[in-house]
């Protein structure tokens, strides 16, 4: 993977463009690429491609002081947690070289908060194997403290041909690979078959499309089956995915994987269609809306149980949650489907696809032998034993096609299908920037920015106000973070 | 030197001494964030800390303070206050004089009646976020809106509904602090008035009224001065939202910091939220001092 250890150029190049007025060490490396770029002396400039390209393989094996022992910050709970520890111990067993110390930090939020702090007292407070979550990776990179896993790929000539591409996808950057895809979910369509055979569907055959999403949830109105036809969860990465579905970017710059983003995109043809459904689910009471964060973030799937709502779009990664709920009598008459997360329109667009959910693994700038050390790990817990192990223990999604091969996994998806449809829907997306997902240091708030304009469609916004509304506070946040960079 | 001037010399000193540790502890907790704040604010701040911060002058100042962002910030600030500070204080003198009668048990509702000045704010917000719980608050069925997201995921009545957590939360002081104004009013003028024939309207207008007003301004001003800096009860039950509804000041100079990890803007926010309060306690000092009477005092 050549493409690995190149330095993200463009980016820089555009913020030393677009930057403030002031001058640091750093803006001066940037105008000094910026003037090279502009007297076409090309891409490659010497002494930007810094020490990249000679990931210390090895140091942990070479080091004096062994074992090698490395941190992992990880927002694992529960079953998750049980596993990743059973990997943690069969890594240790595996090798002499390195001791492995997992910290847990509850969730990715208060990973963010305890990384961002620990950044400002110094590496040695730093872990040297960090669970960050998809969205956040542009803040990562701009933080300067982790080093590129494609530094480690093509310094250790490993192959990544058995990952699947669209996972990998997501976390390149400029053509920079960052990190490793570990705990990975998608959205999928989770629908009671019961239900939709009393409504005179086909409970093998989901809706695929929003269009016909309409019409099922219409029918199931209609004849009574249930009070509404679906649940609409506002969270904002549903309307992501309906974007990248339909083959279009959330933000510009291809999808700001080609130089930093600037401004939204999505506030076109696609984004107003996809508003304009969303809206009119809720105004013809096809749809309920249930709320995407705090205490009723499972409202959606507990009204599939409770037969108000049989339909709903959420992450794979509650399915394993959902069918252990499941097996309560209360809820015996539901027998829930899995479905792919339905395309926007009447027919699925060619080129769309689905972008992924959930976090991966990145190595911290420490000394040579913790970023080997930290790349071993790394490459132990992406194996396809290791992933098999994992999307059994855990309903991720495994990272690796050979991890269904595996005896386990393939018995385990044999009796609950549904865990294949996530895998399915992510090895079928194609690489291209409008599938990879959008990158932006201000995702949180254009995220928030687009949860907003959702809530705000169940209060009566018209639509095409609430996407410009949407648009602008995205534009205006996406400015004020590009200005600190 | 005289012994005069060395006397008054040595007597300063010693003042100087004794303020010494009050000084010294408002410099560093006060005057020295302050300054601070100030300087902050001239930096724009990297997105995470570990990297330099760029010096930008005023810029900064002028981009967050020109914003429409922090004009809406403001009006929504505002909109809180008014909501908050006068039906607080009408309330407050309200039960003071229901409770300034001498009847027996009286003391059982003053207690009462006070009892929120010993709650928290956070024990308040919890207790309030379960009574408009849209599943089960009682105050949702009340208001007739159970069912759906609840009042504090609409827009139009999240602000609404943190400021009556609020009011409900200041009455206890309001309370204490009118019932000790009516408390020490001058009984000589209050009966002069009643042996003259002066209703209880008219005495409670034209005199209880005008002796009350130092502490009906201290109220207002204090009360501005905090409807200002409400955060507790924004956290607890909105977080800011729905969709920037219950977004005040303070609370954007929170996420700001905290949550964005934008030092420099919450540092203009913060010195913004400094010099309202500071224009609007001279405006009140200038414009309503005149009809304060402080003859009783």
């Amino acid at each position: 993977m050549d493409n690995d250890d190149r330095e993200p150029l463009s980016a820089s190049v555009l913020s030393a463009l677009t930057g403030g007025p002031a001058f640091t060490r750093r803006d001066l490396l940037r105008s000094a690429a910026a003037v090279g770029v502009g007297a076409g002396v090309g891409l490659l400039l010497p002494g930007v491609a810094e020490a990249k390209s000679k990931f210390p393989i090895g140091a942990a094996k070479g080091s004096k002081s062994k074992p090698v022992s490395i941190t992992m910050w990880h927002s694992m709970t529960e079953a998750n947690l049980q596993t990743l520890q059973k990997l943690t111990a069969q890594f240790q067993r595996s090798q002499k070289n390195v001791r492995v110390n997992l910290v847990g930090q509850n969730s990715y939020t208060d990973t963010l908060t305890a990384y961002t702090t620990a950044l400002s007292a110094g590496t040695s407070k730093l872990p040297d194997v960090l669970q960050w979550e998809t969205s956040l990776i542009q803040l990562l990179i701009d933080s300067q403290s982790v080093v590129p896993v494609g530094s480690a790929v093509a310094a250790d000539h490993y192959s990544l041909g058995d990952y699947v591409p669209s996972m990998l996808n997501y976390f390149r950057v400029n053509g920079t690979l960052w990190a490793m895809p570990f705990n990975i979910s998608s959205q999928v369509l989770y629908y009671d078959q019961n239900v939709l055979a009393k409504a005179g569907l086909d409970p093998t055959k989901p809706p695929t499309t929003l269009n016909a999403l309409r019409s099922a949830a219409k029918k199931i109105v209609s004849s009574g089956a249930a009070k509404y036809g679906m649940s609409l969860k506002g969270a904002p990465a549903t309307f992501e995915l309906f974007m990248s579905l339909g083959n279009k970017t959330v933000v510009n710059h291809s999808n700001g994987r080609k130089g930093r983003a600037t401004a939204v995109t999505f506030d076109d043809a696609l984004g107003r269609s996809i508003f304009s459904w969303w809206s009119g689910m809720l105004n013809d009471k096809l749809a309920q809306e249930t709320a995407p964060t705090g205490t009723g973030v499972y409202d959606n799937l507990l009204a599939i149980g409770s037969g108000i709502a049989p339909m709903t779009l959420d992450t794979s990664a509650a399915l394993g949650t959902i069918l252990s709920v499941l097996t309560q009598k209360q809820y015996a008459n539901v027998k829930l489907g899995v479905g792919p997360i339905p395309s926007p329109g009447s027919k699925p667009t060619k080129a769309g696809g689905v972008f992924i959910g959930g976090a991966g693994l990145y190595i911290v700038k420490k000394s040579a032998a913790h970023q080997d050390a930290a790349w071993q790990f790394i490459k132990f817990l992406t194996s396809p034993a290791q992933q098999a192990t994992w999307a059994v223990g855990t309903g991720y999604v495994p990272v690796r096609k050979a991890s269904l091969s595996n005896p386990t996994l393939s018995k385990a998806w044999k009796s609950v299908p549904g865990y294949r449809v996530p895998y399915q829907q992510l090895l079928s997306s194609p690489v291209n920037p409008a599938c990879a997902g959008y990158v932006s240091g201000a995702a949180n708030q254009i995220d928030t920015a687009i949860q907003n304009a959702l809530a705000a469609l169940s209060n009566g916004t018209p639509a095409k106000q609430a996407l410009s509304q949407a648009a602008s506070a995205a534009n205006s946040a996406i400015r004020s973070y590009n200005q600190r960079v | 030197m005289s012994a005069r001037t060395l006397r008054r010399l040595r007597e300063g000193a010693l003042g100087y001494l004794l303020v010494l540790p009050a000084l010294g502890a408002f410099g560093l907790f006060v005057f020295y964030p302050l300054v601070k704040t100030a300087y902050l604010g001239f930096f724009l701040a990297p997105p995470t800390p570990n990297l330099p911060s760029h010096y930008v002058g005023f810029h900064q100042y002028g981009q967050v303070l020109g914003s429409s962002e922090f004009v809406s910030d403001l009006g929504r600030t505002a909109f809180f206050v008014l909501l908050t500070v006068p039906t607080g204080i009408v309330i407050g003198l309200l039960l003071a004089n229901l409770a300034h009668t001498k009847v027996p048990g009286i003391r059982a509702f003053r207690t009462i009646y006070s009892s929120t000045v010993a709650t928290s704010t956070a024990v308040a917000s919890v207790a309030f976020l379960t009574l408009l719980n849209p599943q089960i608050g009682v105050l949702s069925y009340l208001f007739g809106k159970a069912g759906g997201n609840g009042v504090l995921a609409n827009p139009h009545w999240a602000l609404p509904a943190v400021a009556m957590v609020t009011v409900w939360q200041n009455i206890g002081f309001t309370f204490i602090l009118m019932s000790a104004a009516l408390q020490s009013l001058p009984q000589e003028v209050l009966e002069a008035a009643k042996v003259d024939g002066a209703s209880g309207s008219v005495r409670f207008r034209q005199i209880v009224l005008p002796l009350l007003s130092p502490i009906l301004f201290f109220a207002a001003v204090i009360g501005v001065i905090g409807g200002f800096q409400s955060f507790g009860q924004i956290d607890l039950l909105t977080q800011g939202g729905p969709n920037h509804a219950s977004l005040v000041l303070i609370y954007d100079i929170y996420q700001q910091a905290f949550q964005f990890n934008n030092p420099g803007y919450a540092a203009v926010l913060s010195i913004a939220l400094f010099g309202i309060l500071l224009v609007l306690t001279f405006v009140q000092f200038f414009f309503f001092q005149r009809r304060v009477s402080y003859a009783s005092d």
